[in-house]
């Protein structure tokens, strides 16, 4: 009796034991693009306007610039693309599963004389909620910027993130027969000319925490720095020492400066005030030191120097004032310029008779090239969040701005034929 | 005579420059070293690791028990034995026919002076003549022929050309569907995550996850979080996706799916 017991026991124990867990391990997604659904905004009341299709264009090419989404093709969208559902209770998720896509966008407009009111929407297809919801007032005209602004938003709901599409770039340009210094949309549109020296203008910087932009300028024949104040085109020259004063870079809290001074002799790199007094010497050698650049802690500035020979890419400690050779291959190389995330630095380098982009850790590692393409890249500059780099082309002869991704993908031209354009520069956030 | 040689020579070295003979040896070297430096066969050359090539079967499910799909793929021990030659061995009697039937041809040749069997003899001759020329002309037709397709294969230059559906490691015979493969493979469809949307790749989150015998998604939970929300909201909407995989499995059961990003890292 207690034998058969005991079987019993241990044949009850055998089949109570759970069956093991089958392990499966799956090292990539299956795609790496979020399929999202951009539905045309639709008129709150009223008649429709070309409002939507303006809104429709800049958010079509902001995210697509992105990278970060599978645009679902509008033809197969169904019913519920015609409902406004600004509230996710009146979204047909369902109808969005359908359709595999993880994300939709919908929203609405209403025209009130000269005013202008967009609600705009983000939902998760899948938890059916909402990512991110905005209502912007504006004026007529201001559809561009509300779309930059919730391209952005969709970025940072999607990344934690902000996109930096709501952003201006500075650049050179020959359109008016001289080098003036211009202002345009981070895709490319709206130029502005905001200098008319009728001389030279070069190296355009932003101020991270004003709306003003540094530049050089061989205005009174020396190439003095000056500064101008964005919306009220006040303009003051700022640094006027005899011979160079260039390459000006603002410290990303806007305190300070970098610049390149020769003070008529060679030329190395300084700190500046916001006032234009010297506060401290970087470099002290006889190699031409030019073109510096902050580190996002405002510890380090990358610059060239030819002190080694060839210009290469070296690394100053301001407090320190340790320097360290970051470029060891190639024989020319660039205008570095400091990633905001401080992961990379980003120079161009001479390679096969043409300049090309390259990206290297500050610590010297992961040097990699990221144009391959025909015709001379220069002057890259990190977009605020990092993600995109904007340069010069220089290709049959004219020369345009380009932006891609960092890494070397979605490269497209943002200036408009019919001038040589050059040195960009990006701004902060603009708010 | 050779008294004479020998006094020849020494008037020629008393003619030449002292050291003459060493600097000719030295050009020599030089004229040898110079062109093996030019020739960069002192160069380290780095051979390049063959790069692998997998045969990624995009129309068919994952197979159970996949075949081998490597050229290069390591034959098992078994099979070696199976093709080990004995057979071979039991195929040499033919030595017998070479020894002992001959010698009585040799014998029976007198005969051999008769007129009718010169006929029959030269007759079959030919006909053998003729069958060993047709068969060199078949021959020389094939080896043409695989000559073309090997200058084809050759031409075309991808290591894959030859390699057989299946996987590096497969040993079996790739019939069947993979019922762990086909459910890794359908989680990792509904799996979408942008590298834009992370600042690393070192991540990795897991989940448990029950599935009936009808392939219906029971409970789940997330074992393990990265810590990184885009990355965790990724993977659940992935397990939330998949809530029916539309194939049955053999029995009801739990699995626990890892996710990371390793395949990425790599590159």
């Amino acid at each position: 009796m207690k034998k058969i017991l005991g079987i019993l026991l241990l044949v009850s124990l055998f089949s109570s034991l759970p069956a093991l867990a089958v392990r499966i391990e799956i090292s990539a997604p299956g795609e790496q693009t979020i399929p999202l659904a951009l539905t045309r905004f639709l008129p709150m009341g009223g008649s429709a306007t070309d409002s939507a299709t303006k809104v429709d264009e800049v958010l079509i090419a902001d995210l697509d610039l992105s990278g970060l989404f599978e645009l679902a093709d509008r033809a197969a969208f169904l019913s519920d693309a015609e409902e406004l559902g600004l509230h996710s209770t009146k979204v047909d998720f369902g109808q969005w599963r359908l359709l595999g896509v993880d994300a939709v966008v919908k929203g609405g407009y209403h025209i009130d004389g000269e005013k202008l009111v967009v609600e705009a929407r983000l939902y998760d297809v899948v938890s059916q909620r909402l990512l991110t919801g905005r209502r912007y007032v504006g004026k007529v005209g201001d559809e561009r910027r509300i779309a930059h602004s919730f391209a952005d938003q969709i970025m940072l709901a999607l990344t934690g993130k902000m996109g930096p599409f709501n952003t201006r770039l500075a650049y050179i340009s020959t359109r008016s027969g001289h080098k003036e210094l211009y202002l345009m949309e981070v895709d490319g549109q709206n130029p502005l000319r905001l200098t008319d020296h009728r001389s030279i203008v070069l190296d355009p910087d932003f101020s991270p925490v004003r709306k003003e932009i540094i530049y050089t300028s061989y205005k009174k024949s020396n190439p003095d720095l000056y500064r101008k104040e964005i919306y009220t085109g006040s303009e003051a020259r700022f640094s006027q020492r005899p011979g160079l004063n260039t390459g000006g870079r603002y410290r990303s809290d806007g305190g300070e400066l970098v610049v390149t001074l020769s003070k008529g002799n060679n030329s190395d790199i300084y700190l500046l005030g916001t006032d234009g007094t010297i506060h401290k010497r970087l470099t002290t050698h006889w190699g031409i030191d030019v073109s510096p650049s902050w580190s996002p802690d405002g510890d380090k500035i990358a610059f060239v120097s030819d002190r080694r020979g060839n210009p290469q890419i070296f690394v100053v400690d301001i407090n320190s004032l340790k320097v360290e050779r970051l470029t060891f291959e190639g024989k020319y190389n660039a205008t570095p310029d400091w990633s905001p995330t401080g992961e990379w630095i980003a120079f161009t380098r001479r390679t096969e008779g043409q300049f090309d982009i390259f990206l290297i850790r500050p610590d010297g590692s992961g040097e990699h090239r990221l144009t391959f393409a025909p015709g001379t890249k220069e002057h890259p500059r990190f977009s605020p969040d990092g993600r995109f780099l904007v340069y010069s082309l220089d290709l049959k002869r004219e020369k345009s701005i380009h932006v891609m991704r960092i890494d070397g993908t979605g490269d497209r031209r943002l200036s408009a034929p019919g001038g040589n354009d050059t040195h960009p520069a990006w701004s902060g956030y603009w708010q | 005579m050779s008294e004479y040689y020998r006094h020849r020579r020494h008037q020629l070295h008393q003619l030449l420059e002292p050291g003459l003979r060493r600097m000719l040896l030295f050009s020599f070297v030089l004229h040898l070293i110079v062109p093996i430096i030019l020739s960069g066969v002192l160069n380290a050359t780095h051979k390049t690791p063959k790069v692998p090539v997998y045969r990624v079967n995009l129309v068919n499910k994952p197979v159970k028990d996949p075949r081998a799909g490597r050229p290069d793929a390591v034959p098992t021990k078994k099979k070696k034995k199976k093709v080990t030659p004995k057979p071979v061995a039991k195929m040499i009697p033919v030595k017998p026919t070479k020894t002992v039937k001959t010698k009585p041809v040799v014998k029976k040749s007198p005969p051999v002076k008769t007129v009718k069997p010169d006929k029959t003899a030269q007759k079959s001759l030919a006909k053998r003549l003729a069958e060993m020329q047709a068969e060199a002309e078949r021959k020389a037709k094939l080896d043409k022929l695989k000559a073309a397709l090997a200058a084809q294969q050759a031409d075309l230059g991808r290591p894959d050309v030859q390699a057989p559906v299946g996987e590096p490691d497969g040993t079996g015979k790739g019939i069947g569907v993979s019922d762990v493969r086909y459910v890794e493979n359908f989680i990792k469809e509904q799996w979408r995550l942008s590298e834009y949307q992370l600042p690393r790749l070192d991540l990795e989150a897991e989940v448990k996850v029950y599935y009936s015998k009808e392939g219906k998604q029971g409970h789940w939970a997330m074992v393990k979080k990265s810590g990184n929300p885009f990355f965790d909201n990724s993977v659940k909407t992935a397990i939330i996706k998949s809530r029916e995989l539309g194939y049955e499995l053999p029995d009801a059961g739990e699995f626990e799916i890892i996710f990371n990003l390793k395949d990425l890292q790599q590159r």
